[in-house]
């Protein structure tokens, strides 16, 4: 199951997107609130540039913002399908492949996923996500 | 009466003679048997002691998928031993009683042989008999340790 050394991998390099995708949040909330006064187009200027900037730098992050994302999700997922193939190689006493999957189920699970979306400054996945698909 | 007794005494000699060589053939084939006691003790008890961390495993809520696998795989490997072993599990876990019965039955041939006065056999038999309750049987014990 290569899914397992992608999930790993993506967990490996997720601070550095969670550090992206924590400071676009910040621009764009910053941005909403200068274009919300009306007045302070010199600001507005200056964040839409940060933000283009950022962008442009976030693209070159190897984990893509999706993919940083979804990552809790397809955590979730990879545990449930890996488990019951565990469970079907134990029926099957294929103790071999058992073993091997049993090693990769345990490294899911002792994955720190504190970098993951759900710990994006304190606010619920489901808003980061909302806000970051909405522009 | 002489006659009567003598007459008694040479109808049993025949059937003695069948059943005491049953009852050697039969302490060979223990003594074989005992050879291999050992060796199929210790695999029963190997196995036994996987067996049960195989269960508690698996009983867990959160089983240790890995650790389940490696003992199967040991499990397996037992396995083959156990087909190895020139002792059956089912034979080695028999070989307690069947020395008792043994025992028993030269034991009982040892009496009879008194009673005809087949004395150079009896004695021949009663050193038999001796030796086999002397037989270390602590190789059948699968409660404490080597």
């Amino acid at each position: 199951m290569g899914e397992c050394e992608t999930i790993i991998t993506q967990v490996a390099i997720a601070p550095q997107r969670r550090e992206a995708v924590q400071r676009k949040l910040e621009l764009r909330e910053q941005l909403d609130a200068a274009m919300e006064t009306g007045n302070d187009y010199d600001r507005v200027g200056i964040l839409g540039e940060q933000l283009d900037a950022l962008e442009r730098d976030s693209a070159q992050l190897p984990l893509s913002e999706e993919d940083y994302l979804t990552l809790p999700d397809r955590h979730a997922a990879l545990l449930s399908k890996v488990e019951a193939r565990c469970k079907e190689y134990k029926a099957n006493k294929q103790a071999a492949l058992l073993i091997e999957l049993g090693t990769k189920l345990s490294a899911l699970k002792t994955l720190d996923l504190s970098v993951c979306p759900e710990g994006t400054r304190g606010e619920s996945r489901q808003s980061a996500l909302t806000l970051l698909r909405s522009h | 009466v002489l006659v009567c007794v003598v007459r008694s005494l040479q109808a049993v000699v025949p059937h003695n003679e069948a059943k005491l060589q049953q009852l050697l053939s039969e302490r060979d084939r223990l003594l074989q048997q005992m050879a291999g006691a050992v060796s199929r003790r210790d695999l029963v008890k190997r196995t036994r002691a996987i067996n049960q961390q195989l269960a508690a495993v698996e009983a867990q809520d959160d089983p240790d998928y890995a650790l389940m696998g490696r003992l199967m795989l040991e499990q397996q490997i037992l396995e083959q031993e156990s087909a190895q072993l020139p002792l059956s599990e089912a034979d080695f876990l028999k070989l307690g009683d069947w020395h008792a019965a043994l025992v028993q039955g030269m034991h009982d041939m040892c009496r009879d042989l008194a009673r005809a006065r087949q004395h150079s056999k009896l004695k021949e038999l009663a050193a038999q008999l001796a030796e086999l309750k002397a037989m270390d049987l602590s190789s059948l014990s699968l409660s404490s340790g080597k």
